[in-house]
């Protein structure tokens, strides 16, 4: 017999209070657990489709919105154009491992939402070798009427190679030639097309809206960064300011969840201190008790501690399988307060995260336990004993 | 031979906002180690008072008290612990088992909280038997009667092989017959055991079952007789 299976015991004795004390630690447990998996997996989301755009630095018309994040918040609208001769120019920058100009443009869809029509070159997959095809080919020409659509448009809108397309806003139908693979990026959702044809048929002629850029040398890339600023007509974004500015939009519904994970992990602490000083006021003639038969006060402390650590501990257990089991749902929900959310999981819940979590319930423990623990074993024998009189 | 308890002029007074209670008024007695001590007196006359002093569960407002030689006044809460631990076995009116382990848990308790000692199961079952529980022992407190549920208390008194056990009215809360038994038990285990006992009690015909009776009165100690 030791201690600890007396804790355990105790902590039986009253069921229902020590659930409801649990099921507190356990719900507190849950949020941090997913707050925290929500912040690693959102990152590694994030880098996951800013790393599979291909490029590093992306150089636009000055005041164009450069991302899609961006076109969502303004409604689909709001591109900007350059001329293609800003292509011309850079092309032949000897610092350039590889470059690709892009046409994009928006035209919503009845009921709402949007859809982006991106004009390519066959330069796009070289800066993309993960864009293969689930079926179909490349563009029989650089102004053939084709397009290759994204494997979640395609699924979106049941199309199949041979399809025939109609682009609001014009006159013309494209025939679906392709259907690329899953990449698990926003290009899953575009639909392209011949550059020279999107410029035909857009009424955007030698028009751009970007140039995606590999340097041979990332070491480069701020002096390259440098001259691209003498073109007056451009703005120049690396990724990383890409994912610094998605990392600011997503800031104020990390704040949210922070704030409701501390007030769950106060509201917790209260709920673990007022159960075990309820226990041991109730207990009070049972640990004089105990004393009298020759428990110290580092027994008496030890074991006041020991049942708070117990609560916190299947608290912090039944929260990771809480968080590990409703991920989706909480994903779900946070989603909506996302103003851009990336392709894949948004939460990843790691072993380490679950191993800190259920130390971080541990230590709430340690700490819940302290008031409790020293008020149980500074009691006077006697009037503890005499308290049940 | 050196008395196991002796009192000097041992007083105890509780304060309380109203007022201000003498429950000793300066005691003087020894008890010598082996003896089987009935504390006899009626309520309020201060038993339980010196029994709580020579329990270290309270220290004295004046006089000296000594267990073995050792002044127990003005000894620290880990000194006091140290004897609670070691040198005494108490024993309650009330049982105080708890409630939520077993007889035979409870009784071995004591050597849990006594790191210099192992816990030994068979000590535990040895002394289940010697209280005539060896077939009550994986019962939890409310399984057990009243008279039992004492019996279990004695044996854990006895579980660190204690000098001395102090039972402050021990049948107070049973029959006849199971009042009888426990001051059965309490006589061997003094003999036994060689552990010697001091109880409190109002009973006259049970105080006889001791070797020796100490009268007590108001906090005075005012007669002691030898019964046998």
């Amino acid at each position: 017999m030791r201690l600890l299976k007396i804790a355990y015991k105790n902590i039986a004795r009253k069921k229902i209070r020590s659930l409801l004390t649990i099921g507190g630690v356990a719900m507190a447990v849950a949020v941090l657990v997913s707050l925290l998996g929500f912040n690693a997996g959102y990152k590694m989301a994030l880098n996951n489709d800013v790393d599979k755009m291909g490029y590093q630095v992306l150089v636009t018309a000055k005041g164009c919105p450069y991302e899609a994040a961006t076109l969502m918040l303004k409604g689909g609208g709001g591109l900007r154009y350059m001329d293609a001769d800003v292509y011309d120019r850079i092309v032949t920058d000897d610092r350039i491992d590889k470059i690709t100009p892009q046409l994009a443009t928006v035209k919503t869809i009845e009921g709402g939402g949007f859809t982006m029509y991106m004009g390519i070159e066959d330069s796009y997959t070289e800066l993309k070798p993960w864009a293969t095809f689930k079926e179909g080919k490349w563009f029989t020409s650089p102004e053939a009427l084709e397009v290759i659509i994204g494997y979640e448009a395609a699924e979106l809108e049941q199309r199949t190679i041979g399809d025939q397309i109609f682009i609001p806003d014009t006159r013309e139908i494209l025939t679906v030639v392709g259907i690329f693979e899953r990449t698990g990026t926003q290009d899953d959702g575009v639909i392209f097309l011949p550059l020279k044809t999107a410029q035909k048929i857009f009424d955007l002629p030698d028009q751009l809206t970007g140039i995606g850029i590999k340097l041979k040398d990332l070491g480069q890339l701020s002096a390259f960064e440098e001259d691209l600023y003498d073109e007056g007509s451009i703005q120049v974004i690396s990724l990383a300011q890409v994912k610094g500015t998605i990392l600011n939009l997503i800031s104020s519904a990390q704040i949210l969840v922070t704030s409701v994970a501390i007030i769950a992990i106060f509201v917790a602490i209260v709920g673990v201190i007022n159960t075990i000083l309820m226990s041991v006021f109730e207990r009070t003639q049972e640990i004089g008790v105990m004393k009298a038969i020759g428990a110290g006060n580092r027994q008496i402390f030890q074991l006041i501690w020991y049942e708070t650590i117990i609560i916190c501990t299947m608290g912090g257990l039944l929260g990771s399988l809480f968080a590990l089991a409703g991920g989706s749902g909480v994903e779900y929900f946070v989603k909506r307060f996302l103003p851009f959310a990336p392709e894949g999981n948004l939460i990843y819940i790691s072993p380490q995260l679950i191993l800190f979590s259920l130390l971080g319930a541990i230590a709430l423990g340690l700490f819940s336990g302290i008031y409790p623990a020293l008020r149980a074993s500074l009691m006077k024998p006697i009037e503890a004993i005499r308290s049940g009189e | 031979m050196q008395p196991i308890i002796e009192a000097r002029n041992l007083e105890k007074i509780y304060k309380t906002r109203v007022e201000r209670i003498q429950a000793l008024k300066g005691l003087n007695f020894s008890v010598e180690k082996g003896d089987f001590t009935a504390l006899m007196g009626p309520s309020g006359a201060g038993k339980t008072t010196l029994l709580n002093l020579i329990g270290c569960l309270d220290t004295s407002t004046a006089g000296e008290l000594l267990m073995d030689g050792r002044q127990l006044d003005h000894l620290k809460e880990k000194e006091l612990t140290e004897i609670r631990r070691n040198f005494v076995g108490m024993v309650f009116q009330e049982f105080f088992l708890i409630e939520t382990l077993s007889a035979l848990e409870n009784v071995m308790l004591p050597a849990l909280f006594n790191p210099g000692k192992k816990i030994q199961k068979e000590r535990g079952a040895y002394l289940m038997e010697l209280v005539g529980l060896k077939n009550r022992m994986q019962h939890l407190p409310r399984e057990l009667s009243g008279g039992e549920m004492q019996r279990v208390a004695i044996a854990r008194a006895l579980m660190n092989s204690p000098r001395i056990i102090l039972a402050d009215e021990p049948t107070g809360n049973l029959d006849r017959k199971n009042a009888l038994n426990i001051f059965a038990i309490l006589a061997e285990i003094n003999h036994t055991e060689d552990v010697t006992v001091l109880v409190a009690t109002h009973n006259v015909k049970l105080a006889h079952q001791a070797k020796n009776i100490m009268y007590i009165s108001d906090g005075l100690i005012i007669k002691e007789e030898a019964v046998r």
